[in-house]
């Protein structure tokens, strides 16, 4: 007898108990209950939360990845620009310095 | 009325249940309970936990049927296989964690007993196929369960995997060669002196 037919008759063996036959019903008793409460008053928040999801989440966090590399490039240009122009303002020389400066 | 929606397909059964039709709920649970029960039973391998399993992902499905996009293109089956058997191994490893952690919740999954009425059952041949399949990695044991017990077909499982199909036939068939060294050592199945795959 082939190798493989033995083995999927051992397969075929392999017991799974029966699950309790109310088990349909409670579930859809549960979410007649679950209902009452959702679709009052909180299904707008629900709506809302399954609305944000992501779809895809790595596509997002790409995308997002990007764009926080081009605004932090952007960024650090604009910022250099502004701390040359206080530098600039900071920088005093000896003469610009009078006596009464001091008191 | 009832009738007519009992004929529906799941994927219209969805449409529906998005709008909020609780009859096709009701009709989603009784066609597919005992199938996805059996799914999540051959992975949780304890009752209780397994009708938990169907219960949760079910009233997840009645509380945001969002959650299914029909647009992506998979079958209803699929890609609740999916819900469930994560959430299913979800519990396996809570288990295994409270295992390690000296907790002894848990002694079904991991020596391949079951509860209750299924101990008594079960017999000395189906414990050592149950130890046998529990030596395999999850991923073959996932892939005999899909192509074997739960009735998908060969692309539905690998649609499930996520691989091709080629890639689940090897699956298959490695986890074929390694169950059956197993089942030999078990003495399950007597060895051969040439057996092809």
């Amino acid at each position: 007898m082939d190798h493989n037919e033995d083995m999927e008759k051992v397969l075929a063996k392999r017991f799974t108990p029966a699950m309790r036959e109310d088990l349909p019903e409670r579930i859809i008793a549960s979410s007649q209950k679950r209902g009452a409460q959702n679709r009052g008053g909180t299904i707008w928040l629900i709506i809302m939360r399954d609305g944000l999801l992501v779809p895809k989440p790595l596509f997002a966090c790409i995308v997002i990845f990007a764009l926080g590399l081009v605004m932090g490039l952007l960024g650090s240009n604009l910022a250099f620009d502004d701390a040359g122009l206080y530098m600039s303002d900071l920088v005093f020389t000896a003469e610009q310095v009078s006596e009464g400066d001091w008191l | 009325m009832e009738s007519t929606i009992e004929k529906l397909s799941d994927e219209d059964l969805m449409s529906r249940l998005a709008k909020g039709d609780h009859q096709a709920f009701c009709v989603l649970v009784r066609r597919h309970t005992q199938r996805f029960y059996g799914c999540a039973y051959r992975i949780c391998l304890h009752e209780n936990d397994a009708e938990d399993v169907v219960q949760d992902c079910f009233l997840k499905l009645w509380d945001r049927p969002a959650l299914w996009q029909k647009g992506q293109g998979a079958k209803f089956t699929t890609w609740f296989y999916r819900v469930v058997s994560n959430r299913a191994l979800d519990i396996v490893r809570k288990r295994q964690c409270a295992e390690r952690t000296g907790g002894d919740e848990l002694d079904a999954a991991a020596s391949g007993d079951v509860g209750q009425e299924g101990m008594l059952q079960i017999t000395q041949e189906q414990k050592a196929l149950e130890a046998a399949l529990s030596e395999l990695s999850e991923r073959q044991r996932q892939a005999l369960n899909l192509c074997f017990y739960d009735g998908f077909s060969n692309k539905e499982a690998a649609e499930i995997m996520g691989l091709g199909v080629k890639a689940l036939e090897s699956l298959l068939m490695r986890a074929k060669n390694a169950l059956r060294e197993k089942m030999i050592k078990q003495g399950l199945i007597e060895e051969e002196k040439n057996y092809g795959s």
